[in-house]
């Protein structure tokens, strides 16, 4: 299992490859957990990049992402759907956005 | 939070009419009130004049309130570095904390990701779920910015404290929504703009196209929404309604403004000297 741990803040497309190079291991078959305990908030084009590195690009077996808030994991969500992977991204112990307005 | 959003920034003042020796003007002087999309538009077309070697001049708020705010969000110096003649002289820097995020410029990712952390930390102290929804939303425009403009853009942010919003707007003078995604199907200025709410890329990679459709909905969650203007068309899209708009005048190349409630009233401002900006009961709540 390889495992990626997001800052607070990600965005951009620069920053997904950037962690997905610094992984240490195949990608290919492997299960990767998408850590987000530290994360506050992320964008739309790193999600989207980040599942496009490692389920599209990368051939990973699974992702799990871990600890989200509601954001992130929506787009993770959207981004899977998007690029045909939805059955193989599983979101757990996800996080309550700050309360809303 | 009981007030009304904002309504949509009004463009009219951003357009560029020739003056008697040819020169290119727009002129603010008559603006009842500046906010941040006004603001980065006319950087944006400035920087559109500077870049194609023609002259351009800035004309002002006449108004002494808005003539301050459009100078203490840097707009002057702006213009300034970009070589265009303008009125503005630099004011006292009062407590700036409702301004957010002065005109900035952006161009690489790492300027957008910079920027979204910065306005992120400036709302935090207020609203935690409003920064996050600033961040993806400041940055994510701003990304569009660097990856599709071809050019240099500019970003602003401003909070509203007496209604409890807080506004970005990020511009650019580059190519516009209809020369990106011509390729895509687009014929109109209105279809490039619903063809990129609807996620639509100029790349056909699915991973890209995301950015606009994600912030309409990152802002929805607060209950805000998106104004994207480009060419002579604009839409404003929230979470569940899109409102198209016909703009009088042309803009040349994308400008985006986004509104997020705040959960409560921002931390209150130190007094400022005059009524500041749209302060006085945020004009904008027409």
């Amino acid at each position: 299992m390889l495992t990626i741990e997001l800052p607070s803040m990600v965005a951009g497309r620069a920053m997904a490859d950037a962690l997905v190079d610094a992984l240490d291991g195949e990608i290919a078959g492997a299960q990767v957990d998408v850590d987000c305990r530290h994360l506050v908030s992320g964008s739309p084009s790193f999600a989207a990049q980040l599942v496009s590195r490692l389920l599209v690009d990368g051939h990973a077996a699974h992702v799990q992402v871990v600890a989200a808030t509601t954001p992130f994991v929506d787009a993770m969500t959207e981004a899977a759907a998007r690029q045909g992977v939805s059955g193989l991204v599983s979101i757990t112990r996800p996080q309550p956005v700050p309360a809303t307005v | 939070m009981t007030a009304p959003p904002p309504n949509p920034p009004s463009l009219g003042h951003l357009v560029c009419r020739p003056d008697a020796t040819g020169v290119h003007v727009v002129d603010l002087s008559r603006c009842r009130w500046i906010d941040p999309a006004q603001l980065v538009g006319t950087a944006a077309i400035a920087r559109r004049h500077a870049a194609a070697g023609l002259a351009l001049r800035v004309l002002g708020p006449v108004r002494e309130a808005q003539r301050r705010y459009a100078t203490r969000l840097h707009l002057g110096q702006v213009l300034t570095a970009l070589d265009v003649e303008h009125d503005l002289v630099d004011v006292d820097e009062l407590d700036r904390r409702r301004d957010l995020l002065e005109v900035r410029h952006v161009a690489t990712e790492d300027d957008a990701r910079a920027l979204g952390e910065l306005v992120h930390a400036r709302a935090a102290r207020d609203d935690r779920g409003a920064a996050q929804a600033l961040f993806a939303g400041v940055v994510e425009m701003a990304l569009n910015v660097a990856d599709h403009s071809g050019t240099v853009g500019y970003v602003a942010a401003q909070t509203l404290p007496s209604s409890g919003w807080v506004r970005f707007a990020v511009a650019d003078g580059g190519v516009g929504l209809l020369d990106t995604l011509t390729g895509r199907g687009a014929r109109t200025h209105r279809q490039a703009l619903h063809l990129a709410l609807d996620g639509t890329s100029r790349f056909t990679d699915p991973s890209r196209g995301a950015g606009l459709s994600g912030t309409v909905r990152e802002v929805g969650r607060r209950r805000g929404f998106l104004y994207v203007a480009s060419g002579t068309a604009a839409v404003r899209a929230s979470a569940t309604a899109r409102d198209d708009r016909r703009l009088r005048a042309a803009f040349p190349g994308t400008l985006v403004e986004g509104v997020v409630g705040m959960r409560g009233p921002v931390s209150e401002p130190a007094p400022l000297r005059a009524t500041e900006g749209p302060s006085r009961g945020d004009r904008r709540r027409r």
